[in-house]
């Protein structure tokens, strides 16, 4: 009688056991256990970019003077924190179409879904081609890797975030390809709350990463 | 029952749920515009030397660490969640975060490297 009122992991299914006993899914866990390992390493990158800018007080730090750059420059080019900025709010407004998209499949409207999905990931390569627009200009100053340390940790952070975003346009291609065949309902999309979490994790990622690099 | 709940029982969310969800959904993407625009113009203040550089980091900090947070709460559904999936996004960051501020006092008292 009480295996009758209580299914057992063998009844249901280890993902169905799961979701009803715990309130999610083994994969909603996995995807959190992936963006806590992942922060990790963000936080790693951003440590060393911190660390590194407190040994190089003031001017050592962006050297607007001295043998940086390319013949006829003086020193290393300044970011655009205008145009960044407007790189940061299309990751916001991604941010905003990825929740809409989850909230039309939960009422499922399959045409808001792919509608939605479809402008997150658009606004993703928007983003990236920002970016790398943002690159070229600032080689084309001189600005790489090995001109300095304050160039070095630049690359490296908002590159390993650019290649989060690169992958995370790619997810959400692949998920829109399914949502445009139906894959999904209001009972059964996992798989789309699931993309939202890593794009979601995206944005968090950047929101910081600008603040801390662009802005003073 | 909460919209999330239903999804993970595989029945389609009560509607009045999403619409509450949806509520809070546009509010946040407006108080992150808004912040991310203040961000800017105290940026400008502090290149304009109108506020000393560290009360203007701290400032600047606090709220890129305010919008992380709603972010994470309301977007990444962290408020209508169970609390281990929290615990579990949490728990990295506080042990880095303190990681960080020992390594960042090493750099200001240490030899420049």
């Amino acid at each position: 009688m009480s295996q009758a009122l209580s299914p057992t992991i063998d009844d249901l299914g280890q993902t169905e056991h799961s979701k009803r006993t715990l309130g999610f899914s083994p994969g909603k866990f996995a995807m959190w256990l992936f963006i806590a390992q992942d922060a990790m390493g963000f936080v790693g990158l951003l440590s060393a970019y911190i660390v590194i800018r407190s040994a190089h007080p003031g001017s050592e730090w962006i050297p607007t003077v001295g043998e940086y750059g390319w013949e006829g420059h003086q020193g290393l080019p300044p970011l655009a924190p205008v145009l960044t900025g407007i790189n940061t709010f299309i990751l916001i407004v991604s941010s905003f179409t990825m929740v809409l998209a989850l909230d039309r499949i939960q009422r499922g409207n399959q045409a808001g879904l792919k509608l939605y999905l479809g402008l997150t990931a658009l606004l993703g390569a928007t983003f990236l081609g920002i970016q790398v627009y943002e690159y070229q200009h600032l080689m084309s100053e001189g600005m790489h890797m090995s001109a300095h340390p304050y160039a070095a940790t630049f690359f490296l952070c908002t590159g390993f975030h650019g290649a989060h975003v690169f992958g995370g346009v790619i997810y959400l291609t692949i998920i829109w390809i399914r949502a445009m065949r139906g894959n999904f309902t209001a009972a059964n999309h996992s798989p789309v709350e699931l993309a939202g979490l890593f794009w979601h994790f995206v944005d968090l990622v950047w929101i910081i990463l600008f603040t801390i690099i662009y802005l003073f | 029952m909460n919209a999330h709940e239903h999804a993970a029982e595989g029945s389609a969310p009560d509607v009045h749920e999403l619409d509450h969800h949806l509520g809070d959904y546009k509010r946040i993407i407006t108080i992150l515009s808004v912040a991310t625009l203040v961000e800017f113009g105290i940026s400008y203040v502090i290149s304009g030397g109108s506020l000393p550089l560290f009360a203007g980091i701290l400032i600047l900090v606090a709220i890129a660490f305010f919008k992380a947070i709603l972010v994470a709460k309301f977007f990444m559904h962290l408020r209508y969640d169970a609390r281990i999936l929290a615990i579990i996004a949490a728990t990295p960051l506080l042990l880095a975060s303190f990681i960080n501020v020992i390594c960042c006092f090493d750099a200001i008292k240490g030899p420049s490297i």
